[in-house]
């Protein structure tokens, strides 16, 4: 499904993804965990194209997306993102923000967007904000229609970034279920997370990320319970 | 009361000036809010050239006055090219270029304002840049730059009075027609003014008007 091999990205002289390889199947969940500045949203918006790589290549479905040209537009309908601080577009409504895309992008009619709007906020439980604009709702709300509005697009894998950490505690859960739904449905998803609980439960797969490299990653149970190398060691008993 | 018989008796030169001064304006503030979002999106370019060659233009016009702007090009398309320009022309091609310069600098910010994460979530939907600008971005640097834009037509408005300078027939000509002809040098001023207050006043709550319809929450 997505494959990176030898990624670097330079900010001028900073070096912040050093070689990174990493390899996700079709249907797994992975949580990518590090300290803060360690390179994980970086990373992930490389794999959207959103942060231009300085080597290395990104193959989504065997595509390499660097190659992509003008194709790009077309890889990132397949690919879903989801981040720290919703992005909602404020000058729409909630109905408008969620079939925007899909009928921009003309993937869907109006009439077929709107249905599927209307089936995603059911499933998220906020059809009654289906006219709201994005300012009259809690951050909770915001970034479960800013999910609903990713997955309107059908995207064969999702990206999370930080989708948790902007929150108010007393929301984060609402937004956790949320992911968790999607993952046992089966869905692709990266996501770069602080909620240990949640990696320990829902991903398959946890990679933890130091300093712009990829220092240990391991089945989740494994990683969490013995830990290999020093650095994870000490990150985890600062955050569990 | 001799501002009263002033503005009748010599109604034909006002009611001439006011028409010549909205021509002038509405034509300018057309062409030069087109030619400066044109301005202000070569300015944001990523091409060295076109963004060097804004970025000058932009400096230039603004580190100039309007009289001499409006003076080159009216004598210096007599002098360059051979042609005996209409003043009318003159002033509406000075102050479109001016005024092109200023909304340039007013859509760049209004742009720039409008948050990172807005292009991030929408190209992450697939969208290309034409339709990030045209649908998310535009529109609410739109509604970030009214006031702005809205203080940059007033301005226009009363700048044109510069073309008086060139003989353009606006409603500062008909003024100093009316100042000479009456032999009164203060009331003609007063009632131009008022005039000038009275057409700005009117844009200003317009703009105010439009910037109640866009502001969609709150």
């Amino acid at each position: 499904m997505i494959k990176v091999v030898n990624l670097n990205k330079f900010y001028d002289d900073k070096h912040v993804l050093k070689d990174i390889n990493i390899e996700i199947e079709d249907g797994e969940v992975v949580a990518l965990i590090g300290p803060s500045g360690s390179g994980k949203s970086t990373l992930i918006k490389c794999i959207d194209f959103l942060e231009e790589p300085t080597s290395g290549e990104i193959y989504v479905d065997g595509e390499n997306i660097a190659l992509s040209g003008k194709d790009i537009y077309k890889i990132r309908q397949n690919i879903g993102m989801v981040f720290q601080h919703f992005n909602l577009f404020p000058h729409k409504t909630v109905l408008e923000n969620i079939t925007l895309a899909p009928v921009l992008t003309g993937k869907m009619s109006k009439k077929e967007a709107e249905n599927k709007a209307i089936e995603l906020l059911k499933k998220m439980d906020l059809l009654d904000k289906i006219d709201s604009y994005p300012d009259s709702l809690s951050g909770g709300q915001k970034q479960r229609i800013a999910i609903a509005r990713s997955l309107a697009m059908e995207p064969k894998i999702m990206l999370f970034d930080e989708a948790t950490s902007a929150l108010d505690p007393e929301m984060v859960g609402e937004v956790l279920k949320v992911m968790k739904d999607l993952a046992e449905e089966g869905m692709t998803m990266i996501v770069v997370t602080h909620e240990m609980a949640f990696a320990r439960e829902v991903a398959d797969r946890v990679i933890f990320m130091a300093d712009g490299q990829i220092v240990e990653e391991n089945t989740a149970v494994e990683l969490f319970e013995n830990p290999q190398n020093p650095r994870t060691k000490e990150f985890l008993s600062k955050v569990l | 009361m001799g501002i009263l018989n002033l503005l009748i008796d010599y109604k034909y030169y006002y009611l001439t000036g006011i028409k010549i001064t909205i021509a002038l304006s509405f034509f300018s503030l057309i062409i030069g809010t087109t030619l400066g979002a044109l301005l202000s999106l070569l300015r944001l370019s990523k091409f060295k050239i076109p963004k060097a060659v804004a970025t000058a233009y932009i400096e230039v016009i603004r580190g100039t006055p309007m009289m001499v702007q409006i003076a080159l090009v009216y004598f210096g398309s007599y002098v360059l090219m051979g042609v005996d320009m209409n003043t009318f022309l003159a002033a509406l091609i000075a102050v479109s270029l001016n005024s092109a310069a200023y909304v340039a600098e007013i859509i760049r910010s209004g742009i720039q304002s409008v948050d990172k994460g807005q292009w991030e979530a929408s190209k992450s939907l697939g969208l290309t840049n034409v339709q990030t600008m045209r649908y998310i971005i535009l529109p609410q640097a739109v509604k970030n730059i009214l006031p702005a834009l809205g203080n940059e037509f007033v301005t226009l408005i009363k700048e044109t009075s510069v073309a008086s300078t060139i003989g353009v027939l606006d409603l500062m000509h008909a003024s100093k027609i009316v100042q000479s002809n009456s032999y009164k040098a203060f009331e003609p001023l007063v009632i131009v003014a008022a005039i000038y207050f009275i057409l700005t006043f009117t844009l200003s709550k317009l703009v105010g008007i439009l910037e109640r319809r866009l502001s969609y929450h709150d």
